[in-house]
């Protein structure tokens, strides 16, 4: 699939542009998130979410079809150095970027801050932990944090903007961590047009 | 083909004539979904703008637009990520007093609607004339709010709701269809929900 973090839209019965993909593997995130691992022919892809149907209905072997990626806008096209700051399962996007960052050898290109509610709660618990990731627990934090829990603030997001040249930042998660996001990256003096957002929409 | 499971049943319960093909209706919820901070707009600065292929390009500020005679559209509005609302409520201006008072070149075919945030998109001209599209600053009878396009938005509501700039500045008239924000990045040019026009190369 082109660019980390595009969307491609899944049906199944399609006819026309979609393309048949296979199910070659799933794996829990969460208690009710699970990522598919799709065979496109291209290195990897993988679809994430918490579709109840997704979740709890397809296996490995199953066929998908799906037809883009669509969106080019929500995308890192891999060489210009960007920071993440990411709600919930607004992992994912990034996590994709994360994971292409480095396999190409450069995670040094990628700084992701990542708010999660309690250890239970954290998308990608065993890939995500690296120099490059920081997660912020809202709710309840593991005895080894020294943030005590508390909502993401400025003062979370301030150190990922230090430093070396200006960076596209990436936001997603829900439409209201979306806007604290965005509110607290314009007091930090982040102009507008370098900020990229994607709300969760509403999932049918 | 084999169909995987749990695919199949959304129950057959009558379906709204109202909702176009792969719609679900929203009800109470009207989703926000934009791809850049909410800009926070004063309507002391605010202005709207028509410009490119007319005869007379002319700028509004939020005073005289909200002095010009006002429109409403009751009706439906379609988001391509497929939620509907149905039996909405929007008041303003209707486009067709905007281009009147620009006077449209003859060769002008194409329309680009510009927002404040620099976001665009792309219609054929005919889309926003005769009573199809307005520029709207209350919905539901409120003042709409920031993060639907306030102080004030574009409404097409005949297409696909990204065409319906939030935070729009204007509009500039072209001979030629000029992609905007989301075309360019895969979305349909026209984007007519009753034919499922949602991203480059849907019929």
């Amino acid at each position: 699939m082109s660019a980390p973090g595009a969307s491609v839209p899944v049906a199944v019965g399609r006819p026309g542009r979609w393309r048949v993909v296979t199910v070659v593997g799933t794996r829990w995130e969460t208690p009710t998130a699970r990522t598919l691992h799709l065979d496109l022919g291209d290195p990897f892809a993988f679809l994430a979410g918490q579709h109840v149907l997704l979740c709890d209905e397809v296996v490995v072997g199953d066929t998908l079809e799906v037809r883009g990626p669509i969106g080019r806008w929500f995308v890192w096209e891999g060489d210009e150095p960007i920071v993440g700051v990411v709600g919930g399962s607004g992992a994912v996007p990034l996590m994709a970027m994360l994971r292409q960052a480095r396999a190409s050898g450069r995670p040094d290109l990628v700084r992701l801050l990542v708010s999660a509610r309690r250890p239970e709660d954290l998308y990608y618990a065993d890939e995500l932990p690296g120099p490059e990731s920081t997660v912020v627990w809202t709710r309840e934090a593991p005895p080894v944090s020294a943030r005590p829990p508390g909502r993401l603030c400025a003062a979370d997001l301030a150190p990922l903007l230090d430093g070396g040249p200006e960076r596209t930042v990436f936001v997603c998660g829900s439409p209201s961590f979306c806007d604290a996001v965005t509110d607290m990256l314009a007091e930090l003096a982040v102009p507008a047009s370098r900020v990229r957002v994607e709300r969760f929409g509403p999932s049918r | 083909m084999h169909v995987t499971r749990g695919f199949t049943g959304r129950g057959r319960a009558a379906r709204d004539p109202r909702l176009p093909p792969g719609q679900y209706d929203a009800h109470d919820d009207w989703p926000v979904l934009n791809a850049e901070p909410t800009p926070r707009l004063r309507t002391d600065r605010w202005t709207f703008t028509v410009e490119g292929l007319v005869g007379r390009e002319s700028t509004w500020t939020w005073d005289e637009i909200r002095a010009l005679p006002t429109s409403r559209y009751e009706g439906d509005i379609h988001c391509v990520t497929s939620w509907s609302k149905l039996g909405m409520t929007f008041t303003g201006v209707s486009v067709d007093v905007l281009l009147e008072a620009a006077v449209p070149d003859p060769a002008a075919a194409f329309v680009t609607a510009v927002s404040h945030t620099g976001y665009t998109a792309n219609l054929p001209l005919a889309d926003v004339r005769y009573g199809k599209a307005w520029v709207v600053w209350e919905a539901q009878g409120r003042e709409l709010t920031p993060e639907h396009g306030g102080p004030a938005r574009l409404l097409v509501p005949h297409l696909y709701f990204w065409k319906s700039a939030k935070w729009v500045s204007g509009l500039r008239l072209t001979a030629e269809d000029e992609q905007g924000f989301w075309e360019r990045n895969g979305y349909h040019d026209r984007g007519d929900p009753w034919r499922e026009q949602r991203y480059q190369g849907d019929d």
